[in-house]
């Protein structure tokens, strides 16, 4: 009987092998489902029930997000920030000779170039005429470096000044190394003093001398060298620097 | 485990259909190129009809490309097409049965496997064997196939079929006491 069962299935096997090997090729591959397949394949398969109110709530979830985001981005210029100007910080009389009229009574904090030492601004006499300062015949007038401005040092090399009419630049700077102090004008006339080491800044490498008795300026701003010190104006009205002080003129 | 007498054949280039992973394609093409007849072989052992082994191998292979970026170890892809080709044999004999019951067209012979010439170089007796292991239950032929066609061992069977190695052992005596059944009531 075992024998039998074991030629059976040797039979069997030998059998399988027969038929299997009538196969000897295949067809070429088909990556693709056979058109019976797609027949039977189920339609587009739907949407879960929860997926609607999920997706929802998600919409709700990132929207909110952005709206805290958003919320949180600090808004940008449209236009750089105004200089603030020696005028528009105010002041009060401080070094003014007696008899001058301030604009405001507080003293206030003013921005130099040096930093941001306390100053106290002086405001120009009042009224005054708006024609600009033309250089007289006894004068000779040196033009200044570029058309917008420039600087320059007096013979003794104490006084430094510079000048700058660009718009939102415009102004006109000088100081006295000894004393240490320095004043910054607008073009209306206006000026701030500032008194310190920190109220100065060292002379550009070529800075040239105008000479005693010459004059320099662009735009609104006249500056004069003299011997007694350096006078700069603007809209008729200014300054004059020198080692004793920071006068207004016209005095 | 080996498969028993792999081909490789030449069925020539395989087209590549357009729009598909390039890297999957030509490995599933290389793959299809290896296994393929071995593959039909075991189908038409199954299935006793050469154009349905056929169909179930191209079926195999194209679950097996649409699965490939999913499949983590391509090293088993031989394996997971075997599996497949088993379950669509499944499949197809589930559907012959009940084409069957609804017409019963019932007759069929071993000449309807493959190419006439090759058939009709069977012998007799074998071909009486052959239709012997065609009336068996599908598990029972399953399981003749995987122990004595590919010589897989009762473990080996056991997890092609996904059943235990008892199950195994006894639906393999089962069908080989039916075959003997079989045969003999064909002799007087």
């Amino acid at each position: 009987m075992l024998e039998n069962e074991t030629n059976l299935t040797e039979e069997t096997a030998a059998a399988m092998r027969e038929l299997a090997r009538t196969v000897t090729y295949a067809p070429p591959l088909r990556l693709a489902p056979r058109p019976e397949e797609r027949a039977l394949r189920r339609a587009p398969r739907r949407w879960p029930l929860w997926a609607a109110p999920l997706t929802a709530m998600a919409a709700v979830i990132v929207l909110a997000v952005s709206l805290v985001v958003i919320r949180d981005i600090p808004n940008g210029r449209v236009a750089p920030p105004a200089r603030p100007s020696p005028a528009a910080d105010g002041g009060g009389p401080a070094s003014a000779s007696p008899g001058r009229t301030a604009v405001t009574t507080a003293p206030t904090v003013a921005h130099t170039r040096a930093g941001t030492p306390p100053t106290t601004t002086v405001p120009a006499t009042a009224p005054a005429t708006n024609t600009a300062p033309t250089p007289t015949t006894s004068i000779t007038f040196v033009p200044m470096q570029t058309a917008t401005g420039g600087e320059f040092l007096t013979p003794s090399g104490n006084i430094e000044c510079q000048i700058d009419s660009q718009a939102g630049l415009a102004g006109a700077y000088c100081q006295t190394t000894t004393p240490a102090r320095s004043v910054t004008m607008n073009a209306a006339g206006r000026y701030t003093v500032c008194t310190g080491l920190q109220c100065l800044a060292n002379a550009g490498d070529g800075t040239p001398t105008l000479f005693y008795g010459t004059e320099t300026g662009v735009g609104p701003f006249r500056c004069e060298t003299a011997r007694t010190g350096v006078t700069c104006t603007a809209d008729g009205r200014g300054f004059l620097i020198s080692s004793s002080g920071i006068t207004p003129v016209p005095a | 485990m080996d498969l028993v007498d792999i081909d490789t054949n030449a069925s020539g280039p395989h087209p590549q259909p357009p729009g598909c992973d390039t890297g999957a394609t030509h490995s599933v093409t290389a793959l299809y190129d290896a296994h393929a007849v071995p593959m039909i072989r075991i189908a038409l052992l199954m299935l006793g009809d050469r154009a349905a082994a056929e169909d179930v191998v191209q079926d195999a292979f194209f679950a097996l490309y649409r699965r490939w970026p999913k499949l983590m170890d391509p090293a088993n892809a031989e394996a997971y097409v075997r599996s497949a080709v088993f379950n669509g044999c499944r499949d197809a004999l589930r559907r012959q049965a009940r084409r069957d019951r609804r017409d019963r067209a019932t007759a069929w012979s071993w000449q309807d496997a493959g190419s006439a010439e090759a058939v009709a170089l069977i012998g007799e007796d074998r071909r009486r064997i052959l239709d012997a292991v065609r009336r068996l239950p599908d598990r029972q032929r399953e399981a003749l196939v995987c122990r004595y066609y590919l010589e897989m061992s009762e473990a080996e069977t056991a997890r092609a079929m996904n059943i235990s190695r008892g199950t195994v052992k006894s639906t393999t005596s089962r069908a080989v006491a039916a075959l003997g059944r079989i045969l003999g009531e064909g002799q007087c």
